[in-house]
């Protein structure tokens, strides 16, 4: 049993920590970690709730290049930054927090730490758990932090892994499906870029440590190939000037003008300010956290279209329980879409396969796919905007559009991959692609999927095509980048390129012939040309990372809803959250909501349950709400396991069926006990088994970069009914 | 004792997530309509094997001696045994074994006596009111007799089920209990070996069966009903004679009757 | 084997009411053959005329339980679809054909006492196999003591008995009555404590559930006064044995169900 610790001694993987990581990196002298400022770092204007970051910034020397100290003893290198920034984070003062006994921790942190070995790899495995907090981009930047330190990152059975809960949530982010992005992460311009040239400018970055290969320094060929795709007759200057843009803060600060985020949308909803809503695939009335004042912010639309299979929550609002439908003005517009085996297209893992699929059979009634729904669409437009004009009327008029066909699908596909524009023909590379407009490239992480040789996301060879047997399948659909299966693998070797595990490699550098093998390397630099990191203009894995709004070193805090306050400092809360207050934005205080709520998902449900709750046989399998709760909450409350709860937080309140179970567990935190609950979210008043969504009781606190809704952490009481 | 070339599928509880992919792929299947339930504090769901339900994942929760929570899951189903006490108790011979040592009822010839129903240890098998007869798990007969897996083992995404010989199965079990017992799990054991001539359908537990609701020792229907012919010929005998005395006893005493 | 496909609308899984009365019916009338052969084989009114009973209560009893099946036009399946003799079923169909018969052949034709006593023998095993059917399921209210076919012979004794006093009153069968009556006491009693570990919801439901009316109802109304009133009142004491020998059934069929 080991006693009191002042600093963490972590096993960690010394070769791999001192070349790929910027833990040699030296810091601005002026950074002050959170150990030094009680909670926050340098840089805070409590006012404005955010931080000027000018003091997180690397030292530079005359040319630019980072100043490092490679045996990691400066007091101002990351390296001591990290230590100093966890000093306060002992086995102790963790316990006390987690409630979780010191010895477990110690086993947990021994058999995980034993990673650190070259011949050892750890994964880290992630969901909403970790995300939907106000600091929940943090949370997963531990994950990255330790799997760095561990040297984890790159090789077979490491990684940093999204569990997915949708099966194209990946493909949706690569597309650009969140307001703030363009597709392959190009990111939406802001209005202080007037020009392309003055965009391009911003986004390439400048290498700052040698060698790293720098790899966004192509951003100019992917961003004007993107124009080229989307407007072909278009030169790419006049293009730039048809994107719509973003404030230069990207909503960071509830701004009324220019916050396109979701909650943000919700809100102006709310203040009257949008007149109508296309929700494709969407049902924000039961999805959103603060369901009720979600619900209320759809009532002012004039009008609402809804594109999805079923009649969802949020097509319903009109009629929802507790509503006069008399008074709610909106003229809904539903139009029936097509499920996944009734249409064609990609779906991407989280592994970043883009698979294939081929439409099974046709949609019933009047259903169509999307892509149907919006080529009508956008021919309409472009037939309006003909014939009465209006602002920006080139973008649609010269936006480039596909013909119905049976091959639509494959026809977008092709786009994304791209063309070279002097030939007619498919691109087979992204580094093929050219800043000059001559290549176009709907998306150039796909670019290469569906080449001159065919679409690639459609192969489904099953063998493994690691000599290894590592579990490859390079030849099972398309993986981006270029088909790389495991990313960053270059950092599974040393700086000859040759693996640091020989008995577990995943790419070398084979000398002879001057080329690597195995998986597909970050890049075909040989080995002292480039570092793994080649995204970053480092070349390495940041320990430190300055590009984050709330710290370079994630930092525990309370959620915003919390029954306790922060015993690692005295700053209770992320310092720079996004916080919606308001009539219906309302948090609760533990005196009256004593209970931490959380949310979970299930096995037999899916969402919204739009899909699972109008299948009989899920239905059949999961048929009603419920609360899990441990067993002295239940006897305090007077509750049998599966009788009908009332839950209500500051926001709402709903019904849901006790589960009392030793598999929760109350948890004590400091001196306090706290009970905590798990509430399923799959229910909603339409579909079979109408009920109560979760997300009735969940609050619009945000995470500053992600702007997702802290639903896994808020307060709650619990009634018998 | 099973052929060794019989069907045999394997649960595998050590794997099994309790995701219900082999409850609804077997509704699927053999379209089985779905039941009306309800949540009554628990994941199970539907709560028993009936008619239409037929298989029904059962849900242990938990606290270990150390103070750790188990969540525990085991594939409730028709065990397919050798000596099955359905076939032994069917008067008509509708309830059978069909080739493997997979048992089906022929709904044909089935009077719906539920016979079968009652006798049951694992209450597999139940009666189809709307059409008078009882129906059952068929082990995807139709599948498996043509070259592929039962419904329930192709739709497990963790290799919980594996289908194969009886051979095949048997040896599986039996190393992966090997493997369980290296790891920690002292307790783990193959159950179905023994049972009732040993069962087409073997599981992999960590903890004894009766953890499990899952009966140790069942007698066959042969030896119950022996037992109770053994004991209703002694009873017969017993009691004649008993009371033949007892009354004729009392009438020589009193000299002679009425 | 027939196929003939009309499914039974009062179908249900549950052996009920059908069953419960048929048992009674069979037991009771069968005991009061019995007892005639048995204690007044002499008198071949009696015999003849309790040989009428007891096969209109065998054939009325086929008949409920013909009406309980599932597929009630299949009921031929059990006496033309092979031997199946591990099924107490199959056996007791054949029981009760072979009884019913010779009982109609008894009540039409002079018959040697030795052909009564076969015909005897016969109606024994239909009264006795019953106990076995039962035994021989899964329900452990059934199997786990042995004691089921004292307990059936008994009640056929107490009930016959008491059937046959309903005509022919006097002092032997009073103390056939009571002998019987209380061995019958006994042997339930001995029977609810043997099964009570492996059975524990099937007991309690009837000494303190929902079977509790049926169970004391037998215990106080069907059992107990009968024997007070047996020197005073033959007659109201004979019928309320009669009560008292179905609820017997009836709850015994429940409980096993619970």
């Amino acid at each position: 049993m080991r006693g009191m610790r002042e600093v963490q001694v972590l096993s960690y993987d010394e070769f791999y920590v001192k070349h790929y990581t910027n833990a040699s990196f030296l810091v601005n002298p002026e950074f002050k970690t959170a150990t030094e400022l009680d909670g926050l770092f340098s840089g805070y204007d409590p006012e404005k709730r955010t931080y000027d970051t000018s003091t997180w910034a690397y030292q530079v020397d005359e040319n630019g290049q980072v100043r490092t100290d490679p045996t990691l003893q400066d007091p101002h290198c990351v390296f001591q930054l990290l230590r100093k920034q966890y000093e306060r984070y002992t086995p102790e003062v963790v316990s006390k927090i987690t409630g979780i006994p010191v010895e477990k921790l110690l086993a947990i942190y021994d058999l995980y730490s034993s990673t650190g070995r070259p011949d050892r790899a750890g994964t880290i495995t992630y969901a909403m758990g970790a995300t939907q907090h106000t600091y929940g981009t943090q949370h997963i930047r531990t994950y990255a932090i330790v799997q760095l330190l561990l040297g984890n990152i790159g090789l077979p059975g490491g990684g940093v892994n999204a569990l997915r809960g949708h099966s194209n949530v990946q493909g949706s982010t690569d597309f650009a499906l969140l307001y703030h992005d363009l597709p392959g992460y190009l990111g939406l311009p802001t209005g202080d870029k007037p020009t392309l040239e003055e965009w391009i400018a911003s986004r390439v970055p400048k290498a700052n440590y040698a060698p790293s290969a720098n790899w966004w320094q192509n951003y100019p060929k992917y961003f004007i190939s993107l124009l080229k795709a989307w407007w072909p007759e278009v030169d790419p200057k006049e293009a730039y000037g048809y994107l719509p843009k973003l404030s230069p803060h990207k909503g960071g600060i509830p701004d009324k003008s220019a916050d396109y985020s979701h909650y943000a949308i919700f809100h102006a909803m709310l203040a009257g300010r949008i007149e109508g809503l296309i929700a494709i695939g969407q049902n924000p009335a039961n999805s959103a956290a603060n369901a009720n004042l979600a619900r209320k912010a759809l009532d002012s639309l004039k009008w609402l279209v809804v594109v999805d299979p079923m009649e969802t929550e949020t097509a319903a609002h009109w009629k929802r329980p507790g509503v006069n439908p008399k008074e709610i003005q909106t003229e809904v517009f539903l139009l029936p879409s097509a499920v996944w085996a009734e249409k064609s297209g990609s779906i991407t893992n989280t592994g970043r396969w883009a698979q294939w699929y081929d439409k099974a059979l046709d949609p019933p009634g009047e259903a169509k796919e999307e892509l149907w729904i919006l080529t009508e669409l956008v021919q309409r437009l472009k037939k309006l905007y003909a014939e009465e004009g209006g602002p920006n009327k080139e973008a649609i008029l010269n936006l480039s559009w596909w013909e119905h066909s049976e091959h639509m699908a494959e026809e977008v596909a092709k786009e994304y991959n791209g063309y070279d524009l002097t030939t007619g023909k498919l691109m087979a590379k992204f580094a093929d692609l050219r800043d000059d407009g001559t290549t176009a490239c709907g998306n150039w992480l796909y670019c290469g999927a569906f080449t001159e040789e065919g679409n690639k996301m459609a192969r489904r060879d099953p063998r493994d095509t690691h000599p290894l047997g590592l579990g490859l399948f390079q030849n099972w659909a398309y993986a981006w980048p270029a088909n790389r299966r495991i990313l960053y693998n270059r950092a599974s070797t040393d700086l000859k390129g040759q693996p640091r595990n020989p008995a577990k490699w995943l790419v070398r550098w084979n000398p002879k012939e001057e080329k690597w093998e195995g998986d597909v390397p970050d890049g075909v630099a040989p080995p002292d040309k480039a570092l793994p990191f080649i995204m970053l203009p480092e070349g390495v894995g940041r320990l430190f990372a300055a590009q984050l709004k709330d710290g370079p070193f994630p930092e525990h805090y309370e959620p915003w809803e919390s029954a306790l306050a922060n015993l690692i400092s005295g700053q209770d809360k992320n310092p720079v959250c996004k916080v919606w207050v308001g009539d219906l934005d309302v948090y609760g205080t533990p005196e009256e909501y004593p209970i931490v709520a959380t949310t979970y998902r299930l096995t037999e449900h899916w969402h919204t349950g739009m899909m699972s709750r109008n299948v009989p046989w899920l239905l059949e399998i999961q048929p009603d709400p419920f609360v899990e709760m441990d067993v002295e909450l239940a006897k305090s409350l007077g509750v049998k396991n599966g009788e009908w709860v009332r839950i209500k937080s500051a926001r709402g309140e709903m019904k849901a069926v006790a589960l009392v179970t030793p598999r929760v567990q109350p948890v004590k935190v400091g001196d306090k006990t706290l009970h905590q609950v798990g509430i399923v979210i799959h229910w909603g008043y339409q579909g079979g088994n109408p009920g109560d969504s979760a997300n009735q009781l969940t609050p619009q606190a945000l995470d500053p970069n992600s702007f997702i809704q802290e639903t896994k952490a808020f307060l709650v009481r619990i009634e018998k009914i | 004792m099973p052929n060794p070339k019989d069907y045999a599928i394997l649960f595998d509880a050590s794997r099994c997530i309790g995701c219900k992919a082999c409850q609804v792929a077997c509704k699927q299947w053999n379209d089985l309509e779905a039941e009306k339930t309800e949540n009554r504090g628990s994941y199970a769901n539907p709560p028993r094997l009936t008619a239409h339900t037929w298989i029904s994942m059962r849900y242990y929760e938990g606290l270990r001696p150390d103070g750790d929570p188990y969540f525990d899951f085991i594939r409730g189903s028709c065990m397919h045994c050798t000596h099955a006490p359905c076939v032994a108790s069917c008067p008509t011979g509708a309830m059978a074994h069909r080739e493997g040592g997979v048992v089906t009822v022929d709904e044909k010839t089935c009077i719906g006596c539920r016979s079968c129903v009652q006798a049951c240890p694992y209450e597999a098998v139940h009666f189809d009111e709307a059409r008078g007869v009882v129906h059952k798990c068929t082990m995807c007969y139709d599948r498996i007799s043509n070259g592929d897996q039962p419904a329930c083992v192709k739709a497990c995404p963790t290799d919980a089920l594996t289908f194969g010989t009886y051979q095949e199965i048997r040896a599986m079990a039996e190393e992966r209990v090997r493997v369980l017992k290296e790891r920690g799990y002292a307790r783990a054991n193959v159950y179905g070996l023994a049972e009732l001539g040993g069962t087409h359908v073997l599981y992999v537990l960590t903890e004894h069966p009766s953890q499990y609701d899952l009966p140790k020792a069942v007698r066959e229907a042969e030896k119950r009903a022996a037992t109770g012919w053994l004991s209703a010929g002694i009873a017969a005998a017993a009691l004649g004679a008993g009371l033949k005395f007892i009354v004729e006893r009392r009438e020589a005493l009193k000299g002679g009757g009425q | 084997m027939i196929t003939i496909n009309l499914p039974n609308p009062m179908g249900e899984e549950h052996w009920g009411l059908w069953i419960a009365l048929y048992f009674f019916l069979a037991g009771t009338t069968g005991g009061a053959y019995l007892l005639s052969v048995l204690f007044y084989g002499k008198d071949q009114g009696l015999v003849r005329r309790s040989a009428l009973w007891a096969f209109l209560g065998v054939a009325v009893g086929a008949g409920l339980l013909v009406i309980d099946l599932g597929q009630p036009l299949r009921f031929l399946n059990l006496l033309l679809n092979g031997f199946h003799p591990a099924s107490v079923m199959w056996l007791g169909s054949w029981f009760l054909v072979l009884a019913g018969a010779g009982l109609l052949w008894v009540y039409l034709k002079p018959t040697s006492r030795g052909v009564q006593q076969g015909v005897a023998v016969l109606v024994a095993l239909v009264v006795g196999y019953t106990a076995v059917l039962l035994m021989q399921t899964a329900k452990p209210f059934w199997n786990a003591s042995p004691l089921l076919p004292w307990l059936f012979l008994a009640s056929a004794a107490t009930a016959g008995g008491a059937l046959l006093q309903l005509w022919y009153p006097h002092e032997k069968l009073s103390r056939l009555v009571i002998a019987s009556a209380l061995v019958e006491g006994a042997v339930l009693a001995l029977h609810l404590i043997w099964t009570y570990p492996a059975a524990t919801p099937g007991v309690l439901a009837l000494l303190v559930g929902p079977l509790a009316w049926a169970f004391w109802g037998f215990v106080v109304v069907g059992w107990g006064l009968p024997l007070f009133l047996e020197r005073r009142n033959v007659a109201l004491a004979a019928l309320l044995t009669l009560v008292g020998a179905f609820l017997l059934r009836y709850f015994v069929v429940m409980a096993g169900q619970v």
